[in-house]
């Protein structure tokens, strides 16, 4: 029963020289074993005493190692992660009352808790002397007795607060409590995090580089003062209510020359840490690159491109994998991204882009590009189609194609011009807005011939002067209104003078005499007349054939119409005049074949919201409100086309009888047209509001009888009320003055539908059972 | 031990990171929010240990377990300080031998007795590494690694029955210099 005071010199190689043959001895031989070898002394009581403690040992350290998980525990990915604010593993959060909640730190009130970041809590607070909310960082409890903590996070501090950048998050203040802690003042957004945002599933391409535009903005500015992020994720994107970008936490932000991350924390959350990272190798600005890359493709396809069962396995993909394309992944997605993810997650930082000015540049040039129309064809075009899927005020901030200021500025006219347009010559079956809600009529404007063919015309100098005054029409500001669509012909008809054979300009001409106050039937017959023309003199234009089809479908021959429209798709895939078909197909009562059309939308136009809006509106037609729902709910997060995008998910929520949601909904974009008023008014009669509703049919009324306003307004809030014979009547009229939308034979109307005058319209439509 | 196949060594950095990410997880989840290290953190800590440095090669086999182990140790090790410090710094004494026994025997988690057995255990392997390396690298492998005897013996490049032999005594010896050293 030695215990080896002290083990004094052994001969260790002795000792285990004889171990083997001692330890598989039965305890009563040892003895005769010990004086067979000779073994005395101090070797004897060390065999001794290792022999009596073997089994105990043995059990000793089997406890002791399950504090050492061993291999085959499970280790999910996402447990890797508690930095996010809203990480799984930090369960803990929630079952203890955080202490701090209700007190008072400088001139902070704590009100709630906001997530946990890398090097400290986020709480969300009241700043008592200025009376706004902020979100409040503070050092974790622990972490405060870490004075290098503390430093780290006022250089985070700093560098962000030097920072003045719309796409980064606004540091109000950076302040020690004592010795040991510090806070920092942040702005406080409404909105979610991209993380939260990307767990309900990708993004639509538009709003993918959307963000990654405006993230690749903020990192710009940080890089531009020698700042790198080290650590951009989605859950350190916020976007705020209104769509816009905030980069947060530079909290491993590092200043050239200042390691601070070196030991102990190390950066980035390990899917979007780029391989100089992995590696511990020196970093700059071209590591938020590459974690942007990762961000890009995660909103594109919903994954993340180094994925695997394990932490170790997804550093190894960074390492050494490439990643599938997220083409492969998600169809619609078109290798111009491809292209971009590839050159972002280049392994060597020296073939990513050099800055993010590069990335931002090639991100506006995918917006050009995937406009079929060349942008010397009609300057205004490339911006139509990004008009009409985003706001006004915001298109220039995200999607304006980089160009000079004058440039911009005449752009930004034609625009404004092109949407006027828009509005006014959209005249039948689909929705029409007097507010110049964008719809697709001005995409159909902006289609061009296919990039190939522009190079095979003339471009003669009547031809020059042609397009010259083409464009001029288009860009026209005073286009909404009767005088302006006068002038806007005008130039039509000038560009027609310069060269007679510059088709668009019969197209155009076609599509404006189609438009509000100027259908007059002699004009409807000029129209026709214009389109053919235009196909006449180029029969592989789709905008000829495609303004036929419309001014066809304005007179509601629809076979007709469907043959032409057909072929404007047929010629080029891509071309957003595929919208017409989508609404001769809804109007016509083909639900299914409307639905196949906007999903052939979607895939030619991935990036296009209106695309996407289209097809919920399929859903919708066909009765799949759930799916229609999840497919705006994406939309959500891209701005436009609001009131479009609201009425869909407004008929969905009716169709679904949820009439607090379908009123709130409808509420929204009501303003944005007078039919809109008819919608709300629907609503707010079936949710029980009548008389709110009464009061909005009369005000439909009253402008009716003053001669503005269509009729359609007044077909749906009277359908809303129940008075079909009203509804029949204002039908009538609306068949009449080519207000008639093609909603009319969606589920909202199912009342109207079971009645036997509806089947007079489906006949005079041409529709048969 | 060279391995040829790229893929080997994918399996290997695989093998290695995951188990260092579960030591850490699990840490994490032992006793979370009191660390200073998150999770992340701490995998990264040992993976740069493991990769930081050029001179390495990471397709010698052995070599790469066996620093793979002894970065998970120190992971453990230092893990296992904080914690104790933590303690100590309430003016607590460190756990006696006989409190570890009962703590291992009925604390299901991480206590401060087990961190106090572990820097016990670290300083135990340090007198047992100046007897014999191979005696302290192994226990690198199979405690703080948890690789089986053949892991262990691949990554060292012995025999399976030396690693056998030498785990066995190795333990009792560290055993005892715990106790000592615990009191």
């Amino acid at each position: 029963m030695t215990r080896a005071g002290d083990s004094g010199p052994l001969d260790w190689r002795r000792l285990e020289a004889v171990w083997d043959a001692v330890r598989g001895l039965p305890p009563d031989e040892r003895d005769a074993f010990f004086v067979s070898q000779a073994l005395d002394g101090a070797l004897r009581d060390e065999l001794e005493s290792l022999l009596h403690r073997a089994s105990t040992a043995e059990g000793f350290f089997e406890q002791l190692s399950a504090v050492v998980p061993r291999s085959g525990e499970a280790m999910p990915d996402e447990g890797l992660d508690p930095d996010g604010p809203a990480g799984g593993s930090d369960a803990s959060a929630g079952a203890y009352t955080d202490p701090l909640i209700g007190t008072t730190l400088a001139h902070y009130e704590i009100v709630g808790r906001l997530g946990q970041g890398g090097m400290g809590i986020v709480y969300r607070a009241n700043d008592i002397r200025l009376r706004r909310t902020v979100a409040l960082k503070l050092l974790r409890p622990r972490a405060a007795d870490d004075l290098r903590a503390k430093d780290r996070l006022l250089v985070e501090a700093r560098a962000a607060a030097a920072l003045d950048h719309p796409n980064i998050c606004t540091i109000y203040e950076v302040g020690e409590t004592s010795e040991r802690s510090a806070f920092i003042a942040m702005a406080f957004y409404l909105g979610e995090t991209l993380e939260q945002i990307l767990r309900r599933g990708p993004l639509p391409l538009a709003t993918s580089l959307d963000y990654t535009t405006q993230i690749a903005r903020g990192l710009g500015a940080a890089h531009d003062r020698g700042i790198i992020h080290r650590d951009v994720k989605p859950a350190n994107v916020i976007v705020t209510s209104d769509g816009v970008a905030k980069l947060l936490d530079f909290g491993i932000a590092r200043i050239p020359d200042v390691e601070i991350s070196r030991e102990g924390v190390t950066p980035g959350t390990i899917a979007y840490m780029s391989p100089e990272q992995v590696a511990s190798r020196p970093l700059d600005q071209r590591t938020d690159l590459w974690s942007l890359g990762v961000v890009l493709y995660e909103m594109c396809t919903g994954e993340r491109p180094f994925r695997a069962d394990s932490a170790g396995a997804v550093l190894y993909a960074i390492l050494d994998q490439s990643p599938t394309p997220a083409s492969t992944i998600r169809g619609e997605v078109p290798t111009d991204i491809d292209s971009i993810i590839a050159r972002l997650l280049a392994k060597a930082p020296e073939r990513r882009y050099g800055n993010a000015e590069e990335l931002i540049s090639d991100l506006s040039g995918i917006s050009e590009t995937r406009q079929p129309a060349g942008r010397d064809t009609r300057p205004g075009a490339n911006l139509i189609t990004r008009a009409s899927e985003t706001d006004q005020d915001d298109a220039t901030a995200t999607l304006e194609p980089s160009s000079g200021p004058r440039r911009r500025r005449v752009r930004r006219a034609a625009w404004y011009g092109a949407l006027a347009l828009a509005a006014a010559i959209w005249p039948v079956v689909v929705e029409l807005t007097q507010t110049g809600e964008p719809r697709p009529v001005a995409t159909a404007l902006s289609t061009a011939v296919p990039a190939n063919r522009t190079q095979d015309s003339p471009l003669s100098a009547r031809r020059l002067a042609a397009k010259d005054l083409h464009e001029q029409g288009m860009q026209d500001v005073l286009f909404r209104t009767d005088s302006g669509r006068r002038r806007s012909s005008d130039f039509f008809r000038q560009a027609i003078a310069a060269d007679s054979t510059y088709a668009p300009a019969h197209a155009s001409l076609a599509l404006v005499r189609i438009a509000p106050g100027e259908h007059r039937r002699a004009t409807v017959e000029d129209a026709e007349q214009s389109a053919r023309t235009a196909i006449r003199l180029d029969s592989l234009h789709p905008l000829g054939h495609a303004a036929l089809g419309r001014v066809l479908m304005f007179n509601y021959r629809f076979a007709e119409a469907e043959t032409h429209l057909k072929r404007a798709v047929e010629i080029d895939p891509k071309t957003p005049l595929r919208e017409f078909l989508i609404s001769l197909y809804q109007v016509t009562d083909r639900p299914r074949d409307m639905l196949a059309e906007a999903k052939e939308f979607v895939a030619n136009d991935p990036t296009s919201s209106i695309a996407i809006a289209e097809r919920a509106n399929g859903y919708l037609m066909n009765g799949r409100c759930s799916e229609a729902l999840a497919e705006l709910d994406r939309l959500g997060h891209m701005r436009p086309p609001r009131a479009r995008a609201g009425n869909i998910a407004a008929q969905c929520h009716a169709v679904r009888k949820e009439w607090p949601q379908a009123i709130a909904t409808m509420r929204r974009v009501a303003d944005t047209n007078e039919q809109a008023r008819g919608y709300l008014g629907f609503m707010l009669a079936r949710g029980g509001e009548r008389d709110s509703a009464r009061a909005i049919r009369d005000t439909l009324l009253a402008r009716h009888q003053r001669g503005v306003g269509t009729a359609w307004g007044l077909v749906v809030v009277h359908a809303g009320l129940g008075d079909l014979d009203a509804a029949f009547r204002w039908l009538e009229s609306s068949y009449e003055d080519r207000s008639l939308r093609g909603d009319i034979m969606g589920p909202l109307f199912a009342d109207l539908q079971r009645d036997p005058r509806f089947e007079l319209l489906r006949r005079r439509l041409g529709i048969r059972k | 031990m060279r391995q040829g196949d790229p893929n080997a060594l994918g399996r290997l950095f695989t093998l290695v990171y995951d188990k260092l990410a579960e030591i850490a997880h699990t840490e994490g989840r032992r006793h979370p929010g009191a660390e200073t290290l998150t999770t992340t953190g701490l995998v990264h800590e040992a993976f740069i240990t493991l990769f930081g440095s050029e001179s390495r090669d990471f397709n010698d086999r052995s070599h790469f377990m066996a620093v793979a182990a002894t970065a998970m140790r120190r992971i453990l090790i230092a893990n296992a300080r904080r914690r104790s410090a933590a303690k100590r710094g309430d003016g607590q004494r460190p756990a006696t031998f006989e409190e570890v026994e009962r703590a291992l025997a009925t604390e299901p988690g991480f206590v401060t007795a087990k961190a106090d057995a572990l820097l016990a255990l670290d300083r135990a392997l340090e007198r047992l590494h100046g007897h014999s390396e191979r005696h302290s690298r192994i226990v690198d492998c199979r405690f703080f690694g948890g690789m089986s005897i053949e892991e262990t013996a691949a990554a060292l490049g012995i025999s399976p029955a030396t690693v056998k032999r030498d785990w066995s005594m190795a333990q009792p010896w560290l055993h005892r210099e715990i106790q000592k050293d615990l009191g």
